[in-house]
């Protein structure tokens, strides 16, 4: 069933270990409305955070807390870690990786400390999205607790 | 074509919130528009390319509108500009 045919689905790993949440449910409009692209999020409960695909680290924000990832096949993806952490300005993440790095699905990509959030009552949903969706249907979600790197968070089928 | 420059406001720069809703307004325009700065430019209808802009506070962007709806969109766009960014 997973020939090289139209319907092949393609899988998004959780970045992080935590519960797996809606896209609407995101405590920030931008992602609950799904103006920066469809997928869904995880509610992390630590801080290790691992690509959620193969690719190509396409760019990192200078924040930190933002990272594109081009798949081996062009499609983008998103993973943005903590609501409102833009205004960390970087504190309290360590990133492991680099503009340009080629990553494989679970490789560890940074760090975030988790108590530098709750501190700043900044919520830690974590969403991971396809920025262009009208190029993809969202097939299945992951549900529950998920492992970080390795369960599986949503798949893909491209239209 | 119509163009116009902004300076960004916001402390964090151009980031994921304010780029969602900029990105809605574009896709749901009839126009292509261009985000530049320092000589790199970016689809505003793609967060990937906005956001490699890496526009910070303080930092001044060209915006260029061009199709069918580029004068309304050009107003939209400076209306949202300078209430969010």
């Amino acid at each position: 069933m997973f020939g090289k045919r139209k319907d092949k689905e393609f899988e998004v790993l959780s970045p992080m270990n935590g519960r797996a949440i809606r896209l609407e449910t995101v405590q920030d409009e931008a992602f609950a409305e799904k103006m920066l692209g469809d997928g869904a999020a995880v509610v992390p409960e630590n801080g290790m955070i691992f690509s959620p695909v193969s690719g190509v680290v396409a760019d990192i924000t200078d924040t930190k807390h933002a990272f594109c990832i081009t798949t081996h096949d062009g499609v983008d993806i998103l993973l943005h870690v903590g609501i409102n952490t833009v205004n960390l300005k970087g504190e309290g993440f360590c990133v492991l990786v680099k503009s340009g790095d080629t990553v494989a699905a679970g490789d560890k990509l940074a760090e975030v400390n988790l108590d530098l959030l709750t501190k700043h009552g900044m919520p830690f949903d974590t969403p991971v999205l396809l920025t262009e969706p009208e190029h993809f249907e969202i097939t299945r979600f992951g549900t529950g607790n998920l492992r970080g790197g390795s369960d599986v968070l949503f798949t893909y089928k491209k239209r | 074509m119509i163009q116009f420059s902004y300076t960004v406001k916001d402390g964090a720069g151009i980031h994921a919130r304010p780029a969602g809703a900029l990105i809605k307004l574009v896709r749901d325009s009839k126009s292509r528009v261009t985000v530049k700065k320092d000589g790199k430019e970016a689809d505003a209808a793609k967060i990937f390319t906005l956001m490699a802009l890496g526009v910070k506070c303080g930092d001044t962007v060209i915006v260029e509108i061009e199709g069918e709806d580029e004068e309304m969109m050009a107003a939209n766009l400076k209306t949202y500009m300078q209430e969010n960014l």
